[in-house]
């Protein structure tokens, strides 16, 4: 899979055209929430649970990658991103139901992001496809 | 923190939103109205910001204050870098962004107001 990166020498479709400019705009709002309630945690309540506060800060970043990276049409480091967002949030969502003693705070993955009404089980679902269909 | 001026901006926020995402529908861009619209709403949001950052200075003292300061930092420059990426969208698409924007800006009055319990 070529990575045509800013500039989209290839010619083909940026990401961030049409429906793909509302979702990088999501995306940064998200990464927005994520990032500063992660900056927070950790700045504030880091011993209280510091694994469930890391894991967040960690999930923040990689929103954060991922909005920029599809804003700017860098299309492999984009896919790793939402890919690993998807990963993220079916692994630490099933842990959270099966092992619910495993995440004693909420981390925006738990419970598969029903805190967060959702948004980041679809987001990356969403990030994929748009790839795909401006592949 | 004024509480009528957060109710005065969720009411501008949400209409704004309405219109745009009923132009959205119709495939239209916003026009006129709704940017002034839209000058409106960041001008209330700066005075808010104004309001809370004076209150704060003179020792209001609030049990969360990291994330009420979080809060009213994405509240001030929300609507300018939305309205950006927004308007250089030439689709409906960009009308969509310019809805979820100022939703998003009366919620965060909403979470501003929940936070804003000052001591002293």
């Amino acid at each position: 899979m070529a990575d045509a990166g800013p500039g989209e020498a290839s010619g083909r479709e940026p990401v961030a055209a049409g429906p793909g400019r509302l979702l990088v705009a999501v995306y940064g709002i998200f990464a927005v929430a994520a990032s500063s309630r992660a900056g927070l945690q950790l700045l504030t309540r880091f011993d209280d649970a510091p694994v469930a506060y890391l894991l967040s800060a960690l999930a923040a970043a990689v929103y954060l990658v991922a909005t920029v990276a599809l804003a700017r049409s860098m299309r492999r480091l984009a896919l790793y991103a939402c890919g690993f967002e998807l990963a993220g949030v079916v692994v630490v969502g099933a842990v959270s139901l099966l092992l619910p003693d495993a995440f004693p705070d909420q981390t925006v993955w738990s419970s598969f992001g029903a805190g967060y009404g959702f948004v980041p089980l679809v987001l990356p679902v969403l990030g994929l496809l748009r790839l795909r269909r401006t592949a | 923190m004024s509480t009528p001026l957060a109710v005065a901006i969720a009411v501008v926020a949400v209409a704004l939103g309405v219109a745009c995402l009923v132009l959205a529908a119709l495939d239209r861009r916003p026009g006129k109205p709704v940017l002034q619209g839209v000058l409106l709403l960041q001008a209330l949001l700066l005075v808010q910001g104004a309001v809370a950052v004076v209150a704060l200075l003179r020792g209001a003292e609030l049990p969360d204050f990291g994330a009420f300061v979080g809060y009213l930092v994405v509240s001030v420059l929300l609507v300018p870098g939305g309205a950006v990426w927004a308007l250089e969208e030439k689709s409906r698409y960009g009308t969509l962004i310019l809805a979820v924007v100022c939703l998003v800006a009366a919620v965060l009055q909403q979470r501003l107001l929940s936070l804003w319990t000052p001591v002293g």
